[in-house]
């Protein structure tokens, strides 16, 4: 569960040193699937807030404030990585259905997932060359001219 | 007062709270929404972390936790009652 762990570091070192070991004790048992960032990623702003305000305001509140921002930018990226490598995905999916199933299945109903997961039949419309979605209830293709 | 509840039935130490919370009120909080709640409850003195080899460290409520978590039970007693009164009024 050590894949985690880079969670721990967002929060400040006197957080880490007296919650850190239980925190990723916790972690762990809510097991590697459960979508946990963005709530931790709230927690550790909180944590830093709150440790500046305990601190005054003085020179080290640049530095927190530096810190925070950090925490977020680091929170941020493999989220926002992962985002976007998943709208990437889609698109990709989505321009695979006509290319894979286009010469096989010319005026024929094609079954296939788009990025929704959703199964959807499909048809090669003769007339615009694209790809449209079959109505419900609909078992054939409307003939290419 | 979530967690409150749950600890006043004894200690427990973060995922024991957790899906207790989940059981008795259906709401999944978050380690981060947890841990922040821990605390400042802590802080405050309405709970207490027990000591322990383990590293998932129990906590218990206090007595001031005791207090504070009664004096919630019954401003949402007030609340209850004042929603059902005006209820069967209509």
């Amino acid at each position: 569960m050590k894949h985690r762990s880079w969670l721990l570091r967002l929060f400040p070192g006197a957080w880490r040193e007296r919650y850190g070991d239980e925190f990723e004790a916790l972690l762990e048992d809510l097991g590697p699937h459960s979508p946990v960032a963005a709530d931790v990623l709230l927690a550790a702003l909180r944590a830093w807030l709150a440790r500046r305000r305990s601190l005054g305001s003085g020179s080290r509140t640049g530095v927190s404030i530096a810190r925070v921002v950090l925490s977020l930018i680091l929170a941020v990226a493999p989220v926002a990585t992962g985002a976007v490598g998943y709208y990437l995905g889609s698109r990709e999916r989505e321009a695979d259905v006509p290319t894979s199933y286009e010469s096989a299945f010319r005026n024929m109903p094609g079954v296939g997932t788009l990025s929704t997961g959703k199964v959807t039949v499909f048809c090669l419309d003769g007339a615009t060359g694209t790809w449209v979605v079959l109505p419900t209830g609909s078992g054939r293709c409307p003939a290419a001219p | 007062m979530l967690i409150l509840t749950s600890l006043a039935a004894g200690p427990k130490h973060g995922y024991a709270m957790v899906t207790d919370i989940k059981e008795f009120s259906g709401t999944q909080l978050g380690p981060g929404t947890l841990y922040t709640a821990l605390q400042r409850l802590e802080e405050d003195g309405l709970i207490a972390a027990v000591s322990s080899d383990d590293r998932r460290r129990p906590y218990r409520i206090t007595p001031a936790g005791l207090t504070a978590l009664r004096a919630h039970a019954a401003d949402l007693t007030r609340v209850t009652t004042t929603v059902g009164k005006r209820l069967a009024a209509r």
